[in-house]
Formats: C-alpha cells, structure tokens, sequence
C-alpha cells in the first residue's frame, strides 16, 4: 500500500475515558436488576396476600352462620388509606411471615343488608338480617409503602324465611293529604316495614302470609289497616290508612324575672311628726324584695364589704354644675346606718328614713333602718334638684336598680337614671309627700290605684316614666297616697317584675311530644297614653292532656306542673290548677326567680313501632323520671354532656335500656327521644358434662322457623339472648360437625316477665387444641412437617383418607406446621390424644420420612395443651 | 511517502497496563461470583414464586369444584406422608395431584404433567376427617443454588372449601 493511513493506536486518556463511559453504562444494568427484583416482589407478595386474604375467608365460611361472631369491638389501622376496621376480640390481627415479608391480617365480620339489590353493611345492634359479610384485609410493607389487598364474602342465614311477598300502600290524614316520613310496620313482625315518602307511599318486602300492618307519626293517632293474606310473589295494595290528627292546644301567660331587690318608693321631703313629737322634714327611700329568697342587706355599722350599696346622687348646680354624691356617705365607704333588721323577706319592703320613727298618713311607721344617730333629722335628699337613688349589689356585682328625677324646671338631669328620668314639674315644691309628688313603683303595667297596696310593686321595664307614679302623667286619676311599707307587713304577692325580653330571649316548653319549643315576646299594654312593655308567650299545637311546662331566661327557669291543654283552648300559666300555682287569681305570670345552672331534657320513649311505653325510668344529669302517658318524660338535669338512661338495669323486663349523651345548654329544652328495643331475655347454660363450655353458640328460632335471637355462651357457660319479643321458642346450640348435643333442643315460653332460664345443654365434642413447635436434628423445622393427631393409635404409615367414608370413622386431625416452625391443631376437647409428627425431607427422587408419636396429650374443650415435638 | 511516527509503548506504559489488569484480574472474579450468586438468587426465587403461584392457583380451581364424597389422600410409597389426592371433579373427570421427590405431578383424565420441579414439601389433609368440606393444603417450594448452596423457601398453608 502506497498511501497508508493513520496506524496510531488510542491514547491512554481515549482509553480511560471509554472506559469510564462503559462503567457508568454497566453500574446502569446492576441499578436496573433493584427494580427488577422489586417488579418480582410486588406480584409475588399480592398473590400471597389473595392467598391469606382467601384462606381466612374460606375458614370463617365453614363456620355456621351463628358461629361465626359479629365483630362488636373495633380496632382502627390507619396506616394505610381509606383505614381499616378490625375485630379485636372474636378474630383478632394475626401476623403471618412468609417468605420474609409480614403480612398483617385483619378480619371484620358485619351484619349485612340487602336494600334493593345492594348490599349495605348495618350496624351490629341492627335487627338479625340473615345476613353476615366478612372482610379480610391484608396489609404489608412494600418499598416503605403499606399495601393492602381486601376480600369480601357473605354469610347467609339458611333458617332466615326469604321476604317472598311486598305490602305497598299509602297514609293520608283525614283532611286527605298525604303523611310522609310516617313509620309503617307490620305488627306480626316489626321488623318489616317501612318509611312513607314525601307522597305518603310505602312499599316493603315480607314474607308471605296474613298481616295487619300498623302506621305511626307524630302529631297523629295511630292507624291500623285490616287484617289481609299477601301471598308468595304477591304484591298486597292495601287501601290507604287514615291518620288522625292529635288534638292540639294552646299555652300562654306573661314572663318576669326578678333576681334582686328594687327601689320602689322615694319620698324626698314631707313635713311630719317623729318619734319624740315634734315636726322635722322626714325623707325616706322603700326596698322591695320581689325574689323567693330572703336578701342580707347589712349590719349597724357594718364593715367593708358590705352585702349592697345604696347610693344618692344628684345635679349641685349652685355648686357650678358637678354631679355630688351626697349619701348617706361617698361610694365605696361605709353605710353608716342603725340596722333594726338585717334581711329583706321574700314579697317584703324595706323601710330607709332619716328618722326611727314617724307619722305619714295617718298613721306611725317604725324605718328598718334610718340614718338619725343624732336626732339631727339629715336631709341628705334635695326635693328640688336633680338626684337619683341607685342600689348596688356587691354579692352579684350587678346594679340592681335606680331611679332618677329632673331637677325643678331647671332642666338639669340628674347623674343615672333608667332611659327617662321622672319629671319633676316646674313651679311645684319638687318630690315629696303631698298626693302626686311621691315616686312610687307599680305593681304591674296598667294596674289601677286601688291595686296598689294589695300587691308587691315590683314592675321594672327599664325605663323610670313607665315604673313609676309620679306628679302629672301616667296617672291622671291617681289621687290615692301611698303609705310606705316596712319590714312588719306582707308578705306580699308579685305579680311582674322586670321584662326578660327587654333583655334576651326567654324560651318556653311543654312536654308533650307534638308542640316545639317557643320565645316570650314583648307585648304592650295601653295606659294613659303609655305602651307598657311586658313578655309574653304563645306556645301552639300543644297536644291535649296535662303536661309540665318549662320556661328558661339564662340562668333562670321557672316549672310547673299539671297545666293541662284543651283542644283550641289558650291556657294561661301558671293557672289555678297548676304546681306551683298562679301567684293571684287571673294572673298568668311566669316568675324566673330561681338561678339555676340546669337545662331540661325532653323526649317520648317509643318501641320499635314507634308505639309510646308508659311507666319506663328515665336516669340522667342528676334526676330520675318515669314516662307518663304517651310515653313522655321531661326533667331538669345538669348541663353539658349528660348521659340519659332509659330503663336503667333492664328495670322493665321487656324493654333493653338504652343510653344516650345529648349536650344539655343551660336554662334551654333539648330533645332526645328514645327507640327501646323489646328486650325478653332467655338464659341458659353449656356444659361440656364436667365443665363449663364457653364460645358456644346459640341460636333461637320462633314457631314459623323464623330466627328470633342468638347468643354466645361465656367462659362460664352461661348464655343470654336478649331483645326476644314474647312468644314460645325453640333454643338449641349451634353445633359444628361432630359435636352432638343432650338434649338437642329446649322448648321455652317467654312470657311479659322477662328473663326465661331455659335450662342446661351438654355439648360432646368442642374444640380444644395441641400446639408447639417442631425441630429435628438441625434446629426448627421451617420446610413443613405434618402432625396428626387421633384417639385411637396412629400407625406408622397412616393409610389413606377417604372423603366418602372418613366422617363416619374415628375422626383424624391433621395440620402442616408453619414456616416458623410452630404447629397448632385443633382437636376436639375433653379427650386423650395421640400425636405423630412427619418430617419429609427430599432425597433424590423421592422422599425420606422420619416421624415420631407421642401418647397420653390431655386436651381440654376450648384450651391449648402445649406439645413440643422434637424428632428424632 | 512521509514515515510517521511509529514508536510503540514506553516500558512505563505498559507496566502501568499489567498493574491495571493485575489489579482487575483480582476484582473481577468476585463481582462475577457475587453477579451470578444474585442472578441465581432472583431467578431461583422467582421460578419458586411462580411456580407456587401457579401450583395454587391450580390446585384451588379444581380442588374447589372436587366432589367430596370422592376425595381421596394418602401417601404413596417413598413419598411424603398425604402428599397425594385423587378426586373427581364436578365434571366427572379424574383428577390426581401427587408428589414424586421434588417434582409435583397433576393428573387429569390420563394426561400427567408437571406443575413444579421445585417442591420440598405437600400434604393434602382434612383439618378433622369428619368434616370434609374443607381441605388444608400446605406447599413449600425450593430450589438450590450452587454458589452457597442455599435454598429459598416458600411455606404456603391454604384452606381450601369443596364446594360440591
């Protein structure tokens, strides 16, 4: 060759780089093996995780339907999303590990219904549907993510009756509308029914046969239908049954609260005789105790802190224009004043003068206390400026009144007063005593002169001019002198007090079933020109009969008992006939006197038909109620979250009780109603011939072959199924295969009484188990060896198992230890076992087998006897 | 015609070559030894999985629709105890699954196969024998691998309902 080319090999750094590229090339390929072996692992483990999910499912189905127990206790996993609910107690999480991967296994049994064509899982307390569904989760770890893989299977009762026949029809009220959301039942069976739509239609399923079917809802009487045959496939249109409205009425009356004392007479300045004789200006100011209760108003010479403070204040404008206290002494010292009583009664006044002692209209009154220590007569009170008396509670840290006047024509208004102060005409000689210039507090809004004295004057609308007698309006006609009252006199009745919807709302509630719950409002009455306020409630569509009436403001209630309602009639309370009564003939006024942390509680206890039970205790918040008529109860109770048991201790043996937590507000009516269950109870016992057997499960069934209960034994072996309707029965324990029974069933009557004790079962053949683990020469067997265990002698090489024949033989049991080496066999209790253990092990193309036996293995019903197996 | 450039390596050069392969030739062996131990590992592994896979999956579908009455397990001569079932399925056909050494041999009508080359152990057997509604089977699978001689295990235990 003539031209040759370039024949210079690679350089070192060519070489290197290439081989660097290739590295990074093959580091590639190793990195791709990781996710290899990862694809490998997810299918691997899913296909283990069907298998366990299907294993376990497989062996909950074996089990008979009443065997196989609801899950009543949960446990959450929320490892994984959406979470997982299991069963804690009857099957709880098992941990399998195969093929180094944990598997956690969880298991859910729930009552299962059929609506339509879909299945929807119920609540465990749900009514036996005959239907149970299983659920299997497997979860496990995968690349630091939880996996899971669910099963689904379902359980069907065969002694359930299938619901062959439906019953449809409508409701409608006698003004021929439709009821909806009425509860439609049939009575022979009240687990068929259903509710009416918003056209009062109802359709449900039943099993075929002669019914009556029953409909219910509130604010109507029950309707039944006639008795009718529905017969398999059939459809039953019944003719559409016609409720009845409940006859409602009306409650009202006038609310008032009164918490404290009130001012309820100032008289600034009258010319009389004292005590010794002689004429001095007196002034005086009158309490009034409108509470139930009696009220501490201080001691002679009482120290800080007082019980109340009573305070005088008024306009000085000779003294340039400031507001002054004037007293008896500044705010905040102390009342100097000589205490003849110490306590305003309940209905009583209180009498404050400058004098022990005086003549007022026609006769002498002795003050409860007065501010003379020195026979000085003080006249701390101007009649011609413009003052205020204010009272004080320091106990509640509330002002509790006052009431203020204007000046003489001045137009000076004086430092506090309620919305408008008293007019103190122009040209007049200010407050005093003549007719017309005292400041007098009526008894309630309109009342007439003639009533005053008859009645605690303790109306208090927050504003002075409408509370108030005083010179020149409001009562033209009010010629009449009131004389002050003391401490000697009454106790007088309170008709009024202040106005609660001045304030807030006031809720008021009876305790029928059909009438809510209403608000007082604020009403006016008429007089002189003025529109008095005044509270007053209305409460409709109360059902007719006697009921207990609550009315709350805040803190405060007021109940009474007895009212009883008419059909269209309004019925004032409180009213003659209630508990407690009207405080006067014809005054229907509610008095919120009573400060009260308690709210009530409200509600109608039905069955299962939404029939009312009478005579049913109802526990809660401190109280205790038995349900009247139309199953009814309503009581005080404690706020905040108050537990409500209904028929506490099954006390009505017919009925379960059943317990509620509603959130009682303070001083407001909440309504919680309650569905009992009817509860017969029967009872019995399991027994193995010489001991209790415990999880055995029992099953009830009615005349027609209908399931009507079923029941678990405990480890005592006793058994109770609940919530059996009266009626005769049949009891009999589920067995599994092989077990058998002495005797095989019990016949029991369950009356209204309650709890049957049906008698005594002995079971032969219950489960118990060996367990333990299996080695050999190397340690612990993981590749699998098989135990069988028998109560007859095992040979050496056991014969073959024949599916037609085995049962009737001297049962085998059999089981493959696990890959942990560990080993459980079930095997009937109460028997002496023989156990053989085979270990196989492969040696060319076939296999070598070493085994052992072991004798005499006591096992006891529903106990696991330890046996540890270690060959040779 | 120009002559080029044609020196060959320096001495330095290709002592610096030898140390590298010296240094390469002890490193590689182990990587290959350590690359085939995983190879074997994942494809042994994965050949046990899915034969048990396979194996259960089977054996489930037919021994599901077996009819009771006509299941029969024992133990056949050299070979592991109730490692063998014969039963007829709901179609009338007969059908056999059995073990022989580390094989496991299906048998439908006449026709054998081999599910799995890789068993270690099976046994078919009635949790008791007087219900035979259900029938456990437990399966481990296998394999050896040269390097290490070491096995992988799989222990499956399934239960399995006779429907018919």
């Amino acid at each position: 060759m003539r031209n040759s080319l370039d024949n210079r090999g690679g350089t070192l750094t060519e070489m290197m780089v290439a081989t660097v590229i290739l590295s990074i090339g093959v580091l590639g390929l190793f990195g791709a093996f990781k996710f290899i072996a990862r694809s490998t692992f997810v299918s691997r483990a899913t296909s283990m995780a069907t298998n366990l999910g299907q294993e376990r499912i497989e062996s909950l189905k074996n089990l008979s339907y009443y065997s196989l127990q609801i899950t009543t206790a949960t446990g959450t996993d929320a490892t994984v999303s959406p979470s997982i609910l299991y069963d804690t107690v009857n099957y709880p999480p098992e941990y399998i590990q195969i093929g180094g991967i944990t598997f956690t296994r969880y298991t859910y049994v729930g009552m299962a219904d059929l609506t339509g064509s879909d299945i929807t899982a119920v609540a465990f307390n749900y009514p036996d549907t005959g239907l149970k569904q299983i659920t299997v989760s497997v979860i496990w770890t995968e690349a630091g993510v939880k996996k899971k893989w669910q099963l689904r299977n379902l359980l069907e009762n065969p002694n359930i009756n299938p619901l062959d026949a439906t019953i449809s029809g409508t409701v409608a009220n006698s003004a021929g509308g439709n009821v909806a959301s009425a509860i439609v039942v049939v009575e022979q069976n009240e687990n068929w029914g259903a509710t009416t739509g918003a056209t009062g239609a109802y359709s449900f399923s039943v099993y075929h046969g002669t019914y009556t079917v029953r409909a219910s809802s509130t604010g109507y009487s029950d309707g039944v239908s006639s008795s009718f045959y529905v017969a398999k496939g059939g459809t039953a249109n019944l003719a559409a049954i016609n409720l009845t409205a409940v006859a409602t009425g009306y409650i009202s009356g006038s609310a008032w609260i009164n918490t404290g004392l009130v001012i309820s007479q100032v008289v600034a300045a009258t010319s009389t005789q004292s005590g010794n004789g002689a004429t001095h200006e007196i002034e005086y100011v009158e309490l009034f105790n409108p509470t139930t209760f009696p009220i501490d108003i201080g001691t002679t010479g009482n120290a800080w802190p007082k019980p109340i403070s009573l305070m005088y204040a008024n306009y000085n404008y000779s003294a340039g224009g400031s507001y002054v206290f004037d007293w008896p002494t500044a705010w905040g010292s102390s009342w100097d004043m000589v205490h003849v009583t110490t306590y305003v009664a309940p209905g009583r006044y209180f009498l404050i003068a400058n004098a022990s002692y005086f003549y007022i209209n026609g006769g002498w009154i002795a003050a409860d206390a007065y501010y003379d220590s020195t026979l000085s007569y003080p006249d701390y009170i101007d009649n011609t400026k413009a003052g205020n008396i204010a009272l004080y509670s320091w106990g509640t840290g509330t002002w509790w009144d006052m009431v203020g006047w204007l000046d003489n024509g001045v137009g000076h208004t004086p430092p506090w007063y309620e919305t408008t102060a008293i007019p103190n005409a122009a040209g007049s000689n200010g407050l005093g005593s003549p007719i017309g210039k005292q400041i007098v507090r009526v008894s309630s809004p309109g009342i007439s002169a003639s009533m005053l004295p008859n009645f605690g004057r303790a109306y208090d609308s927050g504003t002075n001019t409408y509370d108030f007698l005083y010179d020149g309006t409001y009562f033209n006609s009010f010629t009449q002198f009131v004389s002050p009252k003391n401490s000697t006199t009454g106790p007088y009745t309170v008709i009024a007090g202040k106005v609660p919807t001045l304030l807030g709302t006031t809720y008021i509630s009876a305790s029928d079933t059909n009438s809510g719950s209403t608000q007082a409002f604020t009403s006016y009455i008429t007089s002189a020109a003025l529109s008095l306020p005044y509270s007053r409630f209305q409460l409709a569509g109360v059902s007719t009969g006697t009921w207990t009436v609550a009315a709350a403001y805040g803190g405060y209630s007021a109940s009474y008992d007895n009212v009883t309602v008419t059909q269209n009639v309004y019925t004032g309370i409180p009213n003659a006939a209630t508990s407690p009564a009207w405080p006067s003939a014809n005054y229907n006024s509610v008095q919120l006197t009573s400060t009260t942390s308690l709210g009530y509680v409200k509600g109608v206890i039905t069955n299962t038909s939404n029939v009312a039970i009478n005579n049913i205790v109802v526990q809660g918040g401190g109280a205790s109620k038995t349900t009247g008529a139309n199953g009814v109860y309503f009581m005080p109770v404690s706020s905040g979250a108050v537990t409500i048991v209904v028929n506490p201790n099954n006390t009505n043996p017919s009925y379960v009780q059943a317990i509620q937590t509603p959130t009682i507000t303070a001083g407001a009516v909440t309504t919680q109603d309650f569905t009992l269950q009817l509860g017969g109870r029967l009872t019995g016992y399991v027994t193995t011939g010489t001991t209790p057997l415990g999880y055995q499960a029992i099953a009830v069934i009615d005349g027609a072959g209908n399931q009507a209960g079923s029941g678990v034994t405990d480890t005592g072996g006793n058994f109770t199924v609940r919530n059996v309707s009266t009626g005769t029965y049949t009891v009999y324990p589920v067995l599994e295969s092989g077990q058998d029974v002495q005797p095989n069933t019990i016949s029991a009557v369950l009356t209204s009484t309650g709890s049957v004790f049906v008698g005594t079962f002995t079971v032969n053949g219950a489960f118990g188990s060996i367990t333990g683990t299996v080695s050999d020469a190397s340690g612990l067997v993981t590749s699998g060896a098989l135990l069988l265990a028998s109560t007859n002698t095992i040979p050496s090489s056991p014969s073959s198992i024949v599916g037609s024949s085995a049962p009737a033989q001297v049962p085998m049991y059999m089981v493959s230890s696990k890959a942990d080496g560990t080993y459980i066999l079930p095997v009937r209790g109460g028997d002496t076992y023989y156990l053989s253990a085979y270990v196989p092990v492969i040696s060319g193309s076939g296999v070598t087998v070493t085994t052992k036996t072991y004798t005499n293995i006591v096992v006891s019903p529903s106990v696991a006897t330890t046996k540890n197996v270690s060959i040779p | 015609m120009r002559i080029r450039d044609r020196r060959g390596y320096s001495l330095v050069e290709v002592m610096m070559v030898v140390a590298i392969i010296g240094i390469l030739a002890t490193v590689v062996p182990t990587m290959v030894i350590q690359m085939q131990n995983f190879f074997l590992m994942t494809s042994a592994r994965y050949e046990i999985q899915r034969d048990a896979r396979t194996t259960l999956d089977t054996v489930n579908r037919y021994m599901r629709q077996a009819v009771a009455t006509s299941v029969v397990m024992d133990t056949p001569a050299g070979q592991g105890p109730f490692s063998r079932i014969r039963f007829r399925h709901v179609d009338g056909r007969y059908m056999e699954f059995r073990q022989s050494g580390s094989n496991l041999v299906q048998v439908i009508g006449t026709a054998e196969s081999i599910v799995s080359k890789n068993l270690i152990y099976i046994a078919f057997t009635y949790p008791h024998t007087d219900d035979t509604s259900i029938i456990s089977v437990s399966i481990t699978m296998g394999k050896a691998i040269q390097l290490g001689r070491r096995k992988v295990l799989e222990l499956t235990i399934q239960k399995i309902r006779v429907m018919n």
